[in-house]
Parts: structure tokens; C-alpha cells; sequence
């Protein structure tokens, strides 16, 4: 079975009049398999929608190679375009007057569903997003939130293979957001043969739906793996932060000093009870066991500690802000 | 094979839906339409006994009236559509659906034809029931095959534009602002076309309203001499003008839409 | 004052902007020509006998120069709200949206003005059509004529602001009516008595007259013949007064009435 997309080396450059080309994509290349929901993450104008819009077939690339399907979207675009959805956050699109069953329906059409199909699936997803009841009311009195629901439905009702979600979640509610991203779980996992390219602003949204994230920055990828292996490479070291009702700079050396080489510690106080607190970097998880023992052995009771779990957001940073410096040192003094 | 065909056909069906039953959501539109279509038929009646020009010639301009709504609706319902498309962010979602382009098009035709329809008959209603003009109906399935065929010819026309008016935006747009009343008077509206010469009847002729109008005048309207060509010929013009228009525009959205992909301009919104 | 020549120079950026200037110099002298085109033929070659040509031509010029006006206040509504979406942040500026449809308004009928007498400098020899101008009579006038439009043209954007979807056909229909009753094209005379009765008190009919007056120096045919140019004059005054006021006090409940119904910002397309 070949992959959802397969991206190669692709690059796309936008004439724009009066300036030099802009080069949005220089040499991209990933794959999705089916049954994946894969994260494009980049600040704006990273070149994440670039991205999506060739893989939709609304944009062609300047050069590299991109297949849906198994189909190129350059060549085989009319096979490539009944297979796929793309739902934009903070989309007005559609037509106001229309109700929103109107409005599916008329979508609907235009993959060319027989109408009883198409009325059976858009009553089955209004209901799974809670719109059933307003699928009477006009477009352009639904509010953003609800509009994206709709938007979802337009773009699940098709039946695609490949559902792209540029910004799904964009302008939407927390309560919103999370029936959308649970939809969108349940729908890859409902058939092998289904796969969601997102994009996304919120880390924690990727974080938790993507299998796989690329992290992408002036057109180029820095990183493309798993969200826990990115937090994991941030740092393969244990973190913790231990508060406890006394430790002076004494007794801390001599703690440092018995745990031996690469576990860091750090002398702190809680912002709070003003109580001692130390932030310990560990080589190994289990040496969490013999800080404990050794703090015991100065005399020291433990209040509170926590494991502390980086986040997608500190990869994220980490590698986004190491490109931008990477290319301060890069560029030429003039 | 059959399953492009129903898959332009449901699109087509569609997208005439929206165009006919959006409309007809707002109960003023049949109050605007008939309104409208009596006060071109009084400004017609009333103009041509000032001008003097006797009876027969007031049947020839309501004709002429019959037609123009189809004309404004070709240029601003169909020829301006993907432009507008394109203005709302539908154009990209119309690209990514597997529907042809001309499928949209050919519903919006539909749709705006049979919308406009209804402007157009309180018109004749208005000049027959109100102002007693005059038709002979011995030919009434041949006027009205020419009247479909000019129709076809029309719509194909404004699916040809509508290409244009994408790629050039506001340029096209106030273009076809400044040519639209110079044409529709060219055209033969208000008086038959043979009478500005048969130089700018030529010219005239691409737009398919003006040979349309004059086969309709000649099968409608005994007396009626002044013609351009006899409506046999006009008849067979118009059907050639339909096809050369329906292969140019099925080549033009091809090119539009290689274009959007290629320079990723005609997706862009407000420029 | 400032919001109304702020409004009157984004009028004019978007009447232009989408050309260079000289095209577009082109294009406003141009554009008149579509209004009066058909009467030149029908009056030259089919009404000749008639002698009506300058009667008509006038009267579609100068009605035009209304027509421009209170078509593109109508359409600004809806273009404003739903094409640019710019409406809601003219609400919110400090320019009132009376004030703002004035600036537009005003642009656009002196945009009117300069097209329509780059044309009347070749018509006027060509056509040999009666030219004695009363200066006076015709700058009052026409400064009265912008009273008569940008009244009309509010009273009809108020409407507009309260209709979700534009229905091109109602405007059609609207100024299709007003054309006929206006006279511009014959003369009402030619109605039964009740309608030529009422056409005198259609609010363009007095003003195109007076512009038919003071630019051919003669009385042309027997519509409102019994009026002297004096009296037509205070006729005008009186309707531009009253549209306009009207106009002011529409848009005003127009506005307000919008901001209740949350049309402000509503967009439908069709
Ligand atoms: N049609 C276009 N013409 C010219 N430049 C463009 C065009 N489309 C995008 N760009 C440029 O390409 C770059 C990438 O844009 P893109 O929309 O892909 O960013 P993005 O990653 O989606 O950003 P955001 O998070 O803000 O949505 C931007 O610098 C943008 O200005
Ligand atoms: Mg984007």
C-alpha cells in the first residue's frame, strides 16, 4: 500500500511584482502515512499553508514532487481532487443565504454524491458536532465557532481520504475546539485508509492529536518526528523540582557532590512559602531515588516535588529560535 | 465517463439551486422583477408614440425589451461570477472539488436564466395584456427555438467572459461597465440593428442578442422588413457563435485555472 | 468637514485607483456616452421629425448626472459591507456615515459633472443642439442638483442598510420608474393627464428642466412650461431641500436601526 502524501524536495517561489522572487519553500520533503494525523508547525508565514495549498492542488510547485494518493498533484490533479477536503480556519466561505443543510448539500454536489447519501451523512456529522438543530438557520448567522463546525461537516461529508485542516481550530472555543479535534481523532482511526494533514498554532492541539509533527521555518523543515521524541530531544535529561523545609549551600554541595557527574542541581525558593526548592536535571530517571535518600541524609523534609515534562511549545521554541539564530551567524556582515 | 457526467450534472443542478431558490428567498425580487418589467415596457410605449414610429415598430422594441434582462443577467450574474467567487473565498473550494469549472458556470447560466425569466415575460406580459402590442404566433416553436438557441449562444458568451473578468479583475470589470449600454444599443434594444448599417451590424453580430433578436422580430412580427439576414441563416449563425464560444470558454477555464495554480494570483482575495 | 473631504478623497481613490490616470481620464469621459448613445439615434434617425433631440439629450444627460450618484450610494452599502467589509470601522470612526455617503456622493457627482461636460463640447457643435447658456441659473442649479442626489441617494442607502441581500432588480426597478416620471427621456406630456400630473412632482423632473433651461436659454416643450426658469429654480430649491432632509433623517433611523438589527457587518453572497 503506497503512503497518503509523499512530499520530495519541493520548493515554490512567488514572483511578486516590484520585488525580488520570495522563496516560501526551499526543499521540502516529508511523507504521511495513512491512518496518521500529521502537524505542520511554524510561525507565520513559514510556509505552512504554501504547503498545504500544493498538496491541494490550488497551487503548483515551482519543482520537487508531490503525490496524494499515490497521484502527482501537478499532473494527476483531477484524480487527486475527488480523494481530498480542505477546511481553512476562519473560512467564510459558502454562500450566507443558504441554510447550513443547503449549503452542505450544495458541497456535496459538487463531489458529485447522490443526493440521499449526501442528506444521510450530513444528518449523521451535524449531529455528531451538535448542529443538528440549527441546520435550518442561515450561513451568515452562525457564529465563527459554529461556522467551522459547519465547515468540518462540508469537509467529512465527501468522504475524502486526505482531509487537510489549515488552522482548524482558528477563533474557536475551547469547548469547540475540542469536539473538533476529537472528531477529527475518531474519523482517522473509523478506516485504514484515511489520513489529516493539520496545521496549527497551539502546540498542546498538536501535541495531542498528531502522530507526527514537521517543524517548518522559512521554508525549510528543522524537524520531523514524533511530538514525544521532539520533547524527548529537547533534553534526554530527567527533570524535577523537589521543595523541602531547609537546605542551605553546604549541605547542597555535599548532595552534588555524592550524585557525581552530569545531574545538575539548582538552589532556588518557592515564590510562595519562600521554602527552599531545588530544580535537579537527572541522567537517569531512577537517580530520582538517591537525591531523595541523600536529601534525607542531610535532614531535610520533603514538602512537594514534581516531575517536570517539557512541553512541545519548549521544542518548538527551542528550534525555531536556534534557526533564526543559526542564520544571524550565518549572514554576511556588510 | 458516466460518472463525470453526473458529476457535472448534480453540479450543475446545484449550483442553479442556490442561484434560483437564494433569490427567491426574498419576496421583493418578484415584486422588483414585475415593477421592473412595467416600467421598461412604459418607457417603450410612451418613447416610441413621442417618436412617432407607429405601431408595428413598438412590437419590434418589446422584443428588444424581452431580451435585454438576459443580456444584463449574462454580463452581471455570469460574466462577474468568479470574480465574486473568487472575492468570497469560494473559488478555492470550487478548484479543489473534482467539479469542473464549466459545470458551475453552465448552473449559474441556468439558474440566472430562468431567474431572469420572469422580469423578461412581465415584460411581453405588460406589452401584450396592458399596451395591446401585437404578435403573430404562427411561428411560435420556431421563435422560440431561436430564442433557446440564442440563449445557449448568450450564456456560452458570458462563460467566456467570466475567464477574463477572473484574470483581469477590476480592469474587466469597469470595461465591461463602460461597453455594457454602448453594446446593448448596438445590439438592436431599441430599434433594429440593420439600421446602423450593416458595417456595425458585423461587429454587432458577435454579441448573439443582436441576430437573435432580429430572427425573433422577423418570425414574430410579419411586417417586419428591415432585417439583417433572413432568420434561417441567423438561426444557423447563432448556433455556430454558441459552439466557437463553448469550446473558447471550455479552453479559457482550463487556462484560468493552470494560471491560479501556477502564478497563485486568482485565489488572492481584494486585489 | 474634515470627515466630508476624508470621505470625498477615499471616494475618489476608489472611483481611480484601479488604473493608471490617464486611462482612467479616459474612461470618466467615456462613460457617459452608454446614456445617451440610444437617444442620439432614436431622436436623430427615427424621431428627426420630431425636433425633440436636445429636449432628450438634456434631459438624459443631466438625469444621468443624478442617476450616477444615487446608483453608487445604493451600491456602496453593500459594497462597503460586504465586498471591502469596511463598513462596521466607518460606523466606528468618528465620521458620521451621513457624513461619509455625502463625501462619496459628492465625489461622484462632480466626477459626473466633468464627463458629462467633456461630452457636452462635442455634442454641443456636432449635434448642433441650442446652446445659450444662463451661467447663473446652471451653477445654482447644479449645486442644487447634488442636494436633490445625495438626498435620494441617503434616503436609498438607508433602505439598503436594512435589506440583507442587494437585490440589483429593486434598484432597476426603483430608478426604472423615476426615469420614465422624471421626463428625461420625453416629455410626460405624453402620458395620460393623471401621470404627466404626477411627473411634474417627481423630484428630478423640476431640476432637469431647469438644467435644459439655462443651458439652451429656451423653454423646450410644453412640460412645466408654465412655470418661469425663476420659479423651476425655487421648485428645485424646495425639492433638494425636502430629499435632502429626508435623506438625513432616513439614514439616520437607516443607521440605527441596522446597528439594533446587526447588519452593520452581515454578508451573504449569493
Ligand atoms: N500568493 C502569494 N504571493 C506572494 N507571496 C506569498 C503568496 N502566498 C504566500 N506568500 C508568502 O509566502 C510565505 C509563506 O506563506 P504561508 O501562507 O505559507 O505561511 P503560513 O506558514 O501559512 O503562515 P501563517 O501561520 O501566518 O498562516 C509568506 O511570507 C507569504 O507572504
Ligand atoms: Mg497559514
Amino acid at each position: 500500500m503506497h503512503t497518503a502524501i509523499q512530499v520530495e524536495n519541493l520548493s515554490r517561489v512567488f514572483n511578486r511584482r516590484g520585488t525580488a522572487p520570495f522563496h516560501a519553500l526551499r526543499g521540502v520533503s516529508f511523507d504521511v502515512s495513512y491512518g496518521e494525523i500529521f502537524g505542520l508547525l511554524g510561525p507565520n508565514g513559514a510556509g505552512k499553508t504554501t504547503t498545504i495549498k500544493i498538496m491541494s492542488t490550488l497551487l503548483l510547485p515551482t519543482s520537487g514532487r508531490v503525490t496524494v494518493a499515490g497521484f502527482d498533484v501537478e499532473k494527476d490533479y483531477t484524480h487527486v481532487r475527488p480523494l481530498i477536503s480542505l477546511i481553512s480556519g476562519g473560512e467564510t466561505s459558502g454562500y450566507g443565504i443558504l441554510t447550513v443543510e443547503e449549503q452542505l448539500w450544495m458541497f456535496s454536489q459538487f463531489y458529485g454524491m447522490e443526493t440521499h447519501v449526501a442528506r444521510a451523512r450530513i444528518e449523521e456529522y451535524l449531529k455528531v458536532v451538535g448542529m443538528w438543530d440549527s441546520r435550518r438557520q442561515q450561513m451568515n448567522r452562525l457564529s465563527t465557532g459554529m461556522r467551522q463546525k459547519v465547515n468540518l461537516v462540508r469537509g467529512l461529508v465527501t468522504d475524502p481520504k486526505v482531509l487537510f485542516l489549515d488552522e482548524p481550530t482558528l477563533g474557536v472555543d475551547v469547548e469547540a475546539s475540542v469536539i473538533i479535534r476529537n472528531i477529527v481523532r475518531d474519523w482517522v482511526r473509523e478506516k485504514p485508509e484515511r489520513s489529516v494533514i493539520l496545521t496549527t498554532h497551539y502546540m498542546a492541539e498538536a501535541d495531542e492529536l498528531c502522530s507526527r509533527v514537521a517543524i517548518i521555518n522559512h521554508g525549510l523543515i528543522l524537524a520531523n518526528a514524533a511530538p514525544s521524541q521532539l520533547k524527548q530531544d529537547l533534553d534526554s535529561r530527567a527533570h524535577y523540582e523537589i521543595t523541602v523545609d531547609r537546605l542551605d549551600g553546604d549541605q547542597l554541595d555535599h548532595i552534588t557532590a555524592s550524585m557525581g557527574e552530569g545531574n545538575d542541581l539548582v538552589l532556588g525558593s518557592d515564590k510562595v512559602t519562600q521554602s527552599p526548592m531545588l530544580v535537579a536535571h537527572l541522567m537517569h530517571e531512577s537517580d530520582i531515588a538517591r537525591l531523595i535518600t541523600a536529601l534525607a541524609g542531610q535532614g531535610a523534609t520533603l514538602e512537594y516535588m514534581r516531575k517536570l515534562e517539557p512541553t512541545l511549545e519548549d521544542a518548538f521554541l527551542k528550534m525555531v529560535g536556534k534557526r533564526f539564530e543559526d542564520e544571524e551567524e550565518a549572514s554576511p556582515v556588510s | 465517463m458516466k460518472k463525470k457526467l453526473l458529476l457535472f450534472l448534480r453540479t450543475l443542478n446545484a449550483r442553479a439551486y442556490v442561484r434560483i431558490f437564494g433569490q427567491m428567498r426574498e419576496a421583493t425580487w418578484v415584486v422588483a422583477s414585475v415593477l421592473g418589467g412595467f416600467f421598461t415596457m412604459t418607457t417603450y410605449i410612451y418613447l416610441y408614440r413621442t417618436l412617432g414610429t407607429g405601431s408595428e415598430f413598438t412590437g419590434l422594441v418589446v422584443l428588444g425589451g424581452f431580451m435585454t434582462p438576459f443580456f444584463m443577467n449574462v454580463l452581471w450574474g455570469v460574466a462577474t461570477q468568479l470574480y465574486w467567487e473568487k472575492e468570497m473565498g469560494n473559488l478555492e473550494l470550487m478548484l479543489v472539488s473534482p467539479a469542473p469549472l464549466s459545470a458551475f458556470l453552465v448552473g449559474l447560466s441556468v439558474g440566472g436564466a430562468m431567474h431572469t425569466m420572469l422580469r423578461s415575460l412581465a415584460v411581453l406580459f405588460f406589452g401584450i395584456a396592458v399596451f395591446k402590442v401585437q404578435f403573430t404566433v404562427l411561428h411560435l416553436p420556431l421563435a422560440l427555438l431561436v430564442f433557446l438557441v440564442t440563449l445557449f449562444s448568450m450564456y456560452g458568451l458570458g462563460i467566456v467572459f467570466s475567464s477574463l473578468f477572473l484574470y483581469h479583475g477590476r480592469d474587466a470589470w469597469r470595461t465591461a461597465d463602460l461597453v455594457m449600454e454602448p453594446t446593448n444599443v448596438l445590439s438592436g434594444s431599441y430599434f433594429p440593428a440593420r439600421f446602423l448599417g450593416l458595417g456595425l451590424v458585423g461587429i454587432a453580430a458577435l454579441i448573439p442578442t443582436t441576430l437573435g433578436l432580429d430572427a425573433l422580430r422577423q418570425l414574430l412580427v410579419p411586417s417586419f422588413t428591415v432585417k439583417v439576414l433572413d432568420w434561417r441563416w441567423e438561426l444557423l449563425i447563432l448556433i455556430g457563435l454558441g459552439v466557437v464560444f463553448v469550446f473558447i470558454a471550455s479552453w479559457a477555464l482550463r487556462a484560468v485555472e493552470y494560471k491560479a495554480r501556477r502564478d497563485a494570483r486568482l485565489t488572492l482575495r481584494w486585489q | 468637514m474634515k470627515g466630508f473631504l476624508a470621505s470625498m478623497y477615499i471616494g475618489l481613490q476608489i472611483e481611480s485607483n484601479w488604473t493608471k490616470k490617464w486611462v482612467w481620464l479616459l474612461y470618466l469621459a467615456a462613460y457617459p456616452i452608454g446614456s445617451f448613445l440610444a437617444v442620439i439615434i432614436l431622436y436623430g434617425v427615427f424621431g428627426q421629425k420630431t425636433g425633440l433631440l436636445p429636449y432628450a439629450l438634456y434631459g438624459t444627460i443631466f438625469y444621468y448626472s443624478l442617476s450616477m450618484v444615487f446608483f453608487d450610494m445604493a451600491f456602496s452599502v453593500h459594497d462597503d459591507r460586504e465586498h471591502y467589509q469596511t463598513l462596521k470601522y466607518i460606523f466606528l470612526s468618528s465620521t458620521s456615515y451621513r457624513t461619509y455617503l455625502c463625501g462619496r456622493a459628492a465625489t461622484r457627482y462632480l466626477i459626473a459633472l466633468a464627463g458629462i461636460i467633456i461630452n457636452l463640447c462635442w455634442l454641443i457643435p456636432v449635434l448642433r443642439l441650442p446652446f445659450h447658456p444662463n451661467w447663473g441659473y446652471l451653477i445654482a442649479g447644479a449645486i442644487l442638483g447634488y442636494l436633490v442626489a445625495a438626498g435620494l441617494g441617503l434616503a436609498v442607502a438607508s433602505v439598503f442598510l436594512l435589506t440583507i441581500k442587494l437585490d440589483v432588480d429593486v434598484v432597476d426597478a426603483l430608478f426604472g420608474g423615476l426615469f420614465v416620471l422624471s421626463g428625461a427621456l420625453f416629455p410626460p406630456t405624453a402620458f395620460p393627464a393623471v401621470f404627466a400630473k404626477i411627473a411634474e412632482f417627481v423630484p428630478m423632473s423640476p431640476f432637469i428642466e431647469l438644467m435644459r433651461r439655462a443651458i439652451s436659454g429656451k423653454i423646450l416643450t410644453s412640460f412645466l412650461s408654465d412655470m418661469s426658469t425663476f420659479q423651476l429654480l425655487g421648485r428645485v430649491a424646495l425639492s433638494a431641500a425636502v430629499l435632502f432632509a429626508l435623506g438625513w433623517v432616513l439614514v439616520f433611523f437607516g443607521s440605527r436601526q441596522a446597528q439594533r438589527k446587526g447588519y452593520i457587518d452581515v454578508t451573504t453572497a449569493f
